[in-house]
């Protein structure tokens, strides 16, 4: 059995943005804390992992699949939104601007890091498409971002749908993630046909 | 600690953690450097709208000794790279020239020449010229100064001018003459016309090499002779060029 310490280390470093002496830093903090605090970290962590999953559907997070943006009747289902990532979902919500149906991505188009349309959930989108009369790409103002909105519109356009781009009044390089939700919704409303 | 002021070009933009980007870039002194930009994914950022790949940048940051990462202090736009990223084609060719030297620049090591070619091929580009040459020459410029595939004027092995058929062999990271190199098994033929467009790219500047027209059949068959080297010498293929192939075979 190796040190629990280390083994803590080790796990903690494996996360994202996470290096090894912020581990260590967080596992003595954890040796710290009183057990009833150890016991709800790691009691949360195993419930997010039981409870939580990628909806079938739209790869969005939820406790159900398919997720409530999914099966809610009173949604719009000729349009979708496009995204990035399950956490891209929120602030679009948070504009009100929009009510059809998300799909995450689950990624962005990145030659370089060997991310290429097959490592992202285009199938599934195409599969999607019944009855959908408009797509809404919002993916991140960015390189990556933008790549992988001018890759969807080729794709799409020729099977008769209407692709739009958010207009984003922000400079090139941002983040839906960062962006507040009165810029996010003036970007939906003033989305353009690609 | 040190504060360094350089121009460079920028290779690689990276999330990290919740409010900052790695960058990496390309200078002449120092080679590749990777530096964090704090609070660059924030909105009211001084960063904001400066770190753009393949823009040309003038890049201040800090440095400790011992550590790879340094610290951004500020970057200025010297030419953005907007032109090239308009469309899909182009954001492809921006994340392949990339790669390049993400995989072959070294870390902290003198790359004037590495720079000069990403500089003057991003120039020529932002200027309309032909991508797909462009392209070309890239790639063989970047192995040539990555000491192989020297201009084929004299076979290697026997030291005569490359006048007749010329052979790239199997594991090859140069070109021979047929005698040299032509019984192995899964070697390329290379025709007359590819040669010249090699020579032409030894010789002339890429807005220069532009000028003469190119056949479409030199162009594909001298990405093949590139493609062929580049894995014998790195071992592998660079991520990118995969991707862009299946990319562009699912339009
Ligand atoms: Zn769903
Ligand atoms: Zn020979």
């Amino acid at each position: 059995m190796s040190d629990p310490l280390a083994r803590l280390i080790g796990e903690l470093a494996r996360l994202p943005g996470i290096g090894p002496k912020t581990a260590t830093r967080l596992a003595h903090h954890l040796l710290k804390v009183a057990p009833a605090e150890a016991q709800a970290l790691a009691s949360a962590v195993l419930e997010v992992k039981e409870k939580l999953f990628h909806c079938s559907a739209c790869n969005a997070i939820t406790p159900v699949d398919p997720c409530r943006w999914c099966t809610d009747e009173r949604r719009d289902r000729a349009r979708i939104c496009v995204v990035e990532e399950p956490f891209n979902i929120e602030p679009v919500e948070r504009t009100g601007e929009y009510h059809g149906l998300y799909h995450v991505l689950l990624g962005a188009l990145s030659p370089h890091r060997g991310i290429g349309p097959d490592r992202l959930a285009i199938p599934a989108l195409l599969e999607r498409l019944a009855g959908i009369e408009e797509v809404i790409v919002a993916t991140n103002p960015n390189v990556e971002g933008e790549a992988t909105a001018l890759y969807l519109a080729r794709v799409l356009k020729p099977r008769g749908l209407k692709v739009t781009r958010l207009a984003f009044g922000m400079p090139v390089g941002g983040d839906i993630e960062y962006t507040d939700e009165v810029t996010l919704g003036r970007s939906l409303a003033g989305r353009r046909e690609m | 600690m040190s504060l360094i002021t350089s121009e460079a070009l920028i290779l690689d933009v990276l999330d990290l953690h919740d409010r900052d980007r790695i960058v990496t870039f390309l200078t002449r002194e120092h080679g590749k450097k990777k530096g964090v930009a704090k609070g660059a994914r924030t909105k009211h950022s001084r960063f904001a709208g400066q770190l753009q790949p393949l823009a040309k940048v003038e890049i201040t940051w800090f440095e400790q000794e011992g550590r790879d990462l340094g610290r951004l202090s500020s970057v200025e736009m010297v030419r953005p790279a907007h032109r090239l990223q308009a469309d899909l084609e182009g954001l492809l060719l921006g994340s392949y020239l990339a790669d390049h030297l993400l995989e072959m620049a070294q870390d902290n090591e003198p790359s004037d020449l590495f720079f000069r070619l990403l500089d003057a091929t991003l120039e020529a580009l932002l200027a309309d010229v032909d991508r797909d040459l462009a392209a070309r020459y890239f790639e063989v410029w970047m192995l040539r100064l990555a000491g192989v595939f020297p201009p084929p004027h004299e076979c290697p092995a026997c030291g005569r001018p490359l006048t007749g058929p010329v052979v790239l062999p199997p594991a090859g990271e140069t070109l021979l003459c047929a005698d040299c190199g032509g019984e192995a098994p899964g070697g390329l033929a290379v025709r007359p016309e590819t040669l010249e467009l090699l020579r032409r790219i030894g010789r002339l500047s890429l807005p220069k090499a532009a000028e003469v027209p190119t056949a479409p059949a030199a162009l594909r068959q001298l990405e093949e002779v590139a493609a062929r080297i580049r894995r014998n010498f790195l071992q592998r293929e660079l991520r990118s060029y995969g991707v862009i192939q299946a990319t562009r075979a699912g339009l």
